[in-house]
């Protein structure tokens, strides 16, 4: 990757750190290589354990590196911090359970050094982005626990920093929640920010993220498109569709699973999708639905990851 | 940092536990009042005593118990972690809680002074000009060693061990003027030794000599509850490096 373009640079990195009684060393990282470029989205995937938190607390400075070298926005992880151009929510946020919403965005505005008026801005217009207006002026320990994360993506948020960096966002956010979150992720990789985090909810990375990484047992195991990986699982299509069918037109290897009234559905094979589209379209069929068979994501990951082990 | 000395002063005042410090104070102060119309030595005298101890030792309860879980409390919640990732040193934010503590101890002292003046000055007809309040302030100060201490404490150890280790230091802090007086009474050989050179190192509440009782009785002069005031501030100082030093150095796991 060319110089200036990295968000992240991870190089042969190992933390450690002295847990229990008699502070025996542990290494959570061990020799993680990794390189992310500035402006995509990236999940962080891995079994619990993995180092996915380790790896974001030394990325923001929390934790030292015992060797190796990490750069964040070209420099130091500290220096990318104090500048302000990094957004941080960790998996429990614990926000001050005396100041409310609109108090709680301001904390973050003051740290920012934004103006008054600025940071008032700023934080009623993320209110309204992450679906808190009217919540503004109550506590947050009034707020259920997906308000509460929500509050916290907009602490991140203020200040308009260049990299984002989440742990488990989506963690005790229910469905609606969840949406408001996918919805916040698109925006921001329409404006160009880089955005890292790590999650264990699997379907609802696969429209947002440009890659995954993979990490296990301290060490990053693998790195790709979520997309091009489910298109290389593709085995095939259904088809479903209305008008009438001549089974002997469409090819030998195209499975009629149904066909009855008009209405039918095909079993097509990854390599005659375009062809089948083409005959279909020439017996005056309509096509309804198309659904690739393949195993879903979550199922694919726990394969690598079994593979891996 | 002075929101965040705010924030961390609105937390504290929040709590159950600020109350109910406050109330025992308060309580004492009135059981001065309540025993010093049937006290067998000075009435007025009593009155005083019982309205100096209640605000100089809930004043330091409350710098230690809260100084010691301040930053424990911000790692295990996660605040902490959500406000070092904005620009705020790790030095500021322990100075920015510091200020906060010492806000709130001078808040309690100044609550408690007021109806402890009051019934000092209006019903027992007792001294209450300036030098009266500046004693206060030399509270404020001791209270600002000891949350400073107990806050540096709480950087590293568990809050149990830093109030524990707080109460050890001030303990020594208020008894170690007379001990270091009368060292070369003390019969065991290596004590002789260690009591002189915990009076050289830690700090010492028995050289602060203009305390609320000796503004107020004594009447002692300006320069030197100014001097006793640098002194309490400078070991604030001393306390509140030591935190921002350890809490610079170590990993930030919860």
């Amino acid at each position: 990757m060319r110089a200036g373009l990295e968000a992240i640079r991870v190089a042969k990195l190992w933390v450690g750190f002295r847990v229990g009684f008699w502070g025996k060393r542990l290494f959570a990282l061990q020799g993680m290589n990794l390189e992310l470029e500035k402006g995509k989205t990236y999940a962080l995937i891995g079994p619990n354990g993995a180092g996915k938190s380790t790896l974001i607390k030394t990325m923001l400075g929390f934790l030292k590196p015992t060797k190796g070298t990490l750069a964040i926005l070209g420099g130091l992880p500290k220096e990318a911090v104090l500048s302000g151009k990094i957004g941080y929510t960790p998996e429990n946020p614990g926000l001050y359970p005396h100041l409310n919403g609109l108090e709680t965005l301001m904390l973050a505005g003051s740290l920012l050094k934004l103006g008054k008026i600025t940071a008032r801005t700023q934080a009623m217009r993320l209110i309204e982005r992450l679906g808190l207006l009217g919540h503004e002026t109550r506590e947050v320990k009034g707020y259920s626990k997906g308000m509460q994360q929500r509050l916290a993506l907009g602490f991140s948020l203020m200040g308009t920093p260049e990299l984002l960096i989440w742990d488990e966002p989506m963690s005790g956010l229910d469905p609606i929640g969840r949406g408001v979150v996918r919805n916040l992720m698109a925006e921001l990789k329409s404006e160009g920010r880089t955005l890292v985090f790590s999650t264990h909810i699997i379907p609802d990375i696969e429209e947002s993220c440009d890659a995954l990484v993979l990490i296990d047992k301290g060490k990053n195991i693998s790195e790709f498109s979520p997309k091009a990986f489910l298109d290389e699982s593709t085995r095939g299509y259904i088809l479903k569709g209305l008008g009438q069918l001549a089974p002997n037109g469409l090819g030998a290897d195209v499975r009629v699973l149904e066909a009855q009234e008009g209405g039918w559905a095909l079993e097509v094979p990854k390599g005659l999708l375009g062809e089948t589209i083409n005959r279909l379209t020439q017996m005056g069929g309509a096509i309804e639905t198309l659904e690739p068979i393949r195993p879903s994501l979550e199922e694919l990951l726990v394969d690598r990851f079994l593979n891996h082990a | 940092m002075p929101r965040l000395a705010l924030v961390t002063a609105k937390e504290i005042i929040r709590q159950k536990l600020f109350y109910a410090i406050a109330l025992v104070a308060l309580v004492l102060i009135g059981v001065g009042v309540l025993f010093g119309t049937s006290a067998l030595y000075d009435p007025k005298r009593f009155v005083y005593d019982a309205g100096q101890a209640s605000m100089y030792l809930f004043g330091c309860f409350t710098a230690i118990l809260f100084g010691a879980s301040m930053v424990p409390k911000e790692l295990e919640r996660g605040s902490a972690y959500l406000l070092l990732a904005k620009p705020l040193s790790r030095s500021g934010f322990v100075t920015g809680k510091f200020f906060g503590l010492l806000l709130v101890g001078a808040l309690l002292v100044l609550g408690l002074l007021i109806p402890f003046a009051l019934v000092y000055g209006l019903v027992y007809q007792g001294t209450l000009n300036a030098a009266f309040f500046l004693g206060a302030l030399i509270d404020v100060g001791k209270l600002g060693v000891l949350g400073s201490l107990a806050l540096a404490l709480g950087t590293f150890s568990t809050p149990t061990l830093s109030v524990m280790l707080t109460v050890f230091v001030w303990l020594i802090a208020t008894g170690l003027e007379p001990a270091a007086t009368s060292a070369r009474f003390i019969e065991i050989g290596w004590m002789r030794a260690v009591v002189p050179a915990l009076y050289r190192a830690l700090p010492n509440f028995g050289i602060v000599a203009a305390d609320l009782e000796a503004v107020v009785v004594l009447g002692v002069p300006c320069p030197v509850w100014l001097l006793s005031l640098l002194y309490l501030a400078l070991w604030s100082a001393v306390f509140v490096l030591l935190a921002c030093i350890t809490f610079e150095r170590r990993n930030l796991v919860r």
